[in-house]
């Protein structure tokens, strides 16, 4: 059996804010910039140009999916918890495949406080700021290509 | 090598793809249950997988599922021990649960948690001896 420690890598803590009912609510990373994720696939992975093309492309496309599967989700039945959960594992992975170890974490907040009946709001908060903060990220393949054509 | 991946997420799929495409083909199946058809399949054609990459989390058919009955189609066409595929299970790093119920239930030969590592999976692939 081959054995990889799992202490390898650690997500990071969320920093939180109060609301004015007094719950703690994460506070989103800066936004993610397509500069950024290009820097992220070349170095990290090694990869060529047509290569990290391929992979914005993808980060798009499952972006585009992964907060489609939220907006489902959140406006399905409120007890559906374990469907939540999945949506939001999902995303978290997605995120650290992106290098986005802030953003996984602030996904994160969702799959841990899923006990709790404040979850709800919480998520739909996530998913507005992950919306606005990976807004390039989620448009890459429509302006990259319009832009590229004129 | 031939290898499957099994992710339900476009981006691990088109990583996985294009590390592992530099050692040979790659197919992919995005649910436990394509996975089984592809691999029953591949066993079919008398070309079975030498690798697949089995995310744990998917819709219709999670990894864990699919590896049971993935062992147990080994086990009814008499492959055993050295003969059966190697399979890598793929994980966000705090799901360290599902991570042992695949290696005591399902006898996976390694895992892999995200962000993907790139040296970490070539690596348990050389280790598997599957290449050089």
């Amino acid at each position: 059996m081959i054995e990889s420690r799992l202490t390898d890598f650690q997500i990071p803590k969320t920093l939180n804010t109060m609301n004015p009912n007094g719950h703690a609510v994460p506070v989103a990373p800066p936004p993610v910039s397509l500069a950024g994720l290009r820097e992220h696939f070349r170095k990290v992975y090694g990869l060529n140009d047509s290569q990290v093309d391929l992979m914005l492309e993808s980060s798009s496309k499952s972006l585009h999916q992964a907060l489609a599967n939220a907006h489902d989700i959140l406006s399905g039945p409120p007890a559906d918890k374990h469907g939540m959960a999945a949506v939001f594992h999902s995303l978290k992975g997605l995120l650290l495949n992106m290098g986005e170890e802030e953003w996984a974490s602030f996904t994160k907040e969702v799959e841990d406080r899923l006990a709790g009946e404040e979850v709800r709001g919480l998520a739909k908060k996530v998913v507005e700021e992950l919306e606005i903060g990976l807004a390039e990220v989620i448009a890459y393949g429509s302006e990259d290509k319009i832009r590229k054509e004129s | 090598m031939k290898t499957l991946i099994v992710e339900d997420d476009f981006l691990a799929r088109s990583l996985l793809s294009t590390l592992l495409s530099e050692y040979g083909v790659c197919h992919v199946a995005v649910n436990g249950r394509e996975a089984l058809e592809a691999v029953s399949r591949a066993f079919d054609e008398n070309d079975p997988y030498d690798l697949i990459c089995l995310d744990i989390m998917m819709p219709v058919m999670d990894g864990q599922e699919a590896l049971l009955e993935l062992r147990k189609m080994e086990e009814k066409r008499g492959i055993r021990g050295l003969d059966t595929t190697k399979v890598i299970m793929v994980t966000a790093i705090d799901d360290s649960k599902n991570i042992m119920k695949a290696f005591r239930q399902g006898q996976c030969e390694a895992y892999l948690t995200k962000p993907l590592d790139r040296h970490k999976l070539i690596g348990h692939i050389k280790d598997l001896g599957l290449i050089d």
